[in-house]
């Protein structure tokens, strides 16, 4: 016979009372007792809450995990804004410029990023001006913030228009910032190539390049770079009332006790600690109950087990008969003293004959009262007596119906 | 250890309750063993011979002289209360006062315990002296001279009870 290997693969699901760390037993069945049914309402409670709380367990992971992909996309766009080697570049194009036209550049972006309240462009809008300075070799400063103002409407124009048609939360127009960025950084790129093939020379002005990189570095980090992770900062979603509960440890704990997600719902014991102290008070109270009902027992056994009254019985019905003769004699002439000292119904002294008793002198009664029965008189039958009901007074030898008794024919 | 606890208590339950019905059965089953043997040694040994004794000096059967005595309504502890001298002496006999201590238990029981055991000690009384037992029954009034005639017996031969005892 080959016998089925046993699969050991697959694990037993544990009980809820295994899953906080309680003993291993059967699961309660209702019905038995009321005690049962207690304990499996409290079993069911508990087996909810522990669902619950992994249901909870779940959605905070995954929510974690979403912020986490969100992050590392941000990172991802953060990490496109322009390198130090387009700085470079663009310090290299500002090179090409003269010290006067390069000064103005500098002054008017300066100005404009001072001036600007709120407007989204940026670094964005440093190539443009630079393109602008190129195209109109003896534009004046002013011409140059005008036309830094110009186009920063226009940007900011061209944010909203984009946000109404596509209306996403504020996160998304952080990202159409950086995308915005992306296709200014290719646009300046071009300009860099231009500026070369127009310049073959740029080994000349690296002190100016030097100069002009140091302020744009400043530039770039307090213009574009602080607001920009400050707008992703103010626009990360803020965790919830419910997400802060969940995640605080002390606050979970806290709403646990008033009661909250049916801690102290119906008085049962829903967490590890209140099941415990409910199966420390069960089993105390029974084995309180155990000892009255074991004293109640024994008890009863002692009682179960008493011959006192059976000796005493069993030891009467011999003892009288020991004395059965003696105390007959003793009774028989008690009684002949009574009843010479005691004449009852005109008994004759000395007492009847034998065979008095037999002539005439039981009657039959039958009164006005309803009352019907025998009279016997041991001795003389005297001419009149009490009804033994009504207690009037009855003739002997009277007719019925006038309150005689008449003579019976039992012959007693 | 819950579980066990209650297996132990639900055990413990059902001990008791036989426990209980068994010595309920035994109690009644005493008490009535008891009231017979107590009520026939007090009529057999008493009331009887006593009776006997009164016919006799009357001339009359036992059960006519029961039957007078019911009529005239005189129970047995009214006539011997009546004649404190022959009480007495009666009493003092060695005989008497060992029978006596043996049905003691009769003489703490209660008025009540008497009357509800009428019908315990009838039938003894049908057992050892039908004819005694018919007249007590036919006889108008018959039981209730049968227990004012216990009731004052006990109290003549045992002093009355200070207080009502249910014994068996």
């Amino acid at each position: 016979m080959v016998k089925k290997p046993k699969d050991t693969t697959t694990t037993k699901r544990k009980t809820v009372y295994e899953l906080v760390g309680g003993e291993r037993r059967p699961p309660f069945t209702r019905g038995i007792d009321p005690l049962d049914d207690i304990l499996f309402d409290e079993e069911r409670e508990l087996s909810r809450e522990v669902k619950r709380i992994r249901l909870e367990q779940i959605v905070m992971k995954k929510r974690r995990e979403i912020e986490r992909m969100k992050q590392q996309g941000g990172e991802m766009d953060m990490g496109s804004l322009p390198s130090n080697t387009d700085f470079l570049n663009m310090a290299k194009f500002m090179a090409e410029l003269s010290p006067e036209e390069a000064q103005r550049v500098r002054s008017a972006y300066t100005f404009f990023k001072l001036a600007e309240k709120g407007g989204g462009g940026g670094m964005s809008i440093m190539p443009m001006l630079l393109n602008y300075a190129k195209q109109n070799p003896g534009a004046s400063e002013n011409q140059m913030i005008n036309y830094l103002k110009l186009m920063d409407s226009q940007l900011m124009k061209g944010l909203e228009i984009a946000k109404v048609m596509n209306p996403k939360t504020g996160k998304s127009e952080a990202n159409e910032i950086v995308n915005y960025l992306k296709l200014m950084d290719s646009q300046f790129s071009k300009g860099l190539e231009l500026a070369k093939a127009a310049n073959p020379n740029p080994a000349k002005s690296d002190a100016n390049a030097m100069e002009f990189l140091k302020l744009m570095k400043d530039l770039v980090i307090e213009g574009v770079r602080n607001p920009l992770m400050q707008a992703i900062k103010e626009n990360q979603p803020s965790p919830g009332v419910f997400e802060q509960i969940l995640t605080k440890p002390e606050l979970w704990n806290r709403f646990k006790e008033i009661g909250l997600f049916g801690g102290k719902q119906g008085g049962a014991g829903t967490t590890e600690m209140d099941l415990k102290i409910a199966q420390i008070t069960t089993a105390n109270t029974l084995e309180m109950k155990k000892m009255d009902l074991e004293w109640r027992k024994s008890m009863l056994v002692r009682e179960s087990e008493d011959r006192k009254t059976d000796a005493l019985v069993s030891a009467l019905t011999p003892l009288s008969m020991l004395f059965a003769g003696p105390l007959d004699q003793r009774m028989k002439q008690f009684g002949r003293q009574q009843a010479a000292g005691h004449n009852p119904g005109g008994m004759p002294p000395g007492g009847i004959q034998p065979g008095a008793m037999s002539q005439k002198n039981t009657f039959l009664i039958q009164c006005d009262c309803g009352y019907q029965g025998s009279k016997t008189f041991p001795g003389a039958v005297p001419s009149s007596f009490s009804c033994p009901q009504c207690g009037g007074d009855l003739i002997v030898g009277g007719a019925p119906g006038g309150g005689e008794p008449q003579e019976t024919d039992t012959g007693t | 250890m819950v579980e066990s606890l209650r297996r132990q208590i639900q055990e413990l339950e059902v001990d008791i309750a036989e426990l209980e019905e068994k010595i309920r059965a035994k109690v009644a089953e005493k008490a009535t063993i008891a009231a017979q043997v107590q009520a026939r040694i007090f009529l057999e040994r008493i009331f009887a011979p006593y009776i006997d004794g009164v016919c006799q000096e009357w001339g009359v059967s036992p059960e006519e002289g029961l039957r007078i005595l019911i009529d005239d309504e005189s129970p047995l502890g009214k006539i011997a209360k009546d004649n404190p001298e022959a009480l007495a002496e009666l009493v003092s006999q060695p005989e008497v006062r060992i029978i006596t201590a043996v049905a003691r238990p009769l003489g703490n029981v209660s008025d009540e315990w008497i009357k509800d055991k009428m019908t315990v000690l009838l039938e003894v009384m049908g057992k050892i002296r039908p004819e005694l037992a018919n007249a007590l029954i036919t006889t108008p009034g018959g039981q209730k001279w049968f227990y004012e005639s216990l009731t004052g017996l006990r109290d003549i031969l045992f002093g009355k009870p200070q207080i009502n005892i249910e014994t068996p």
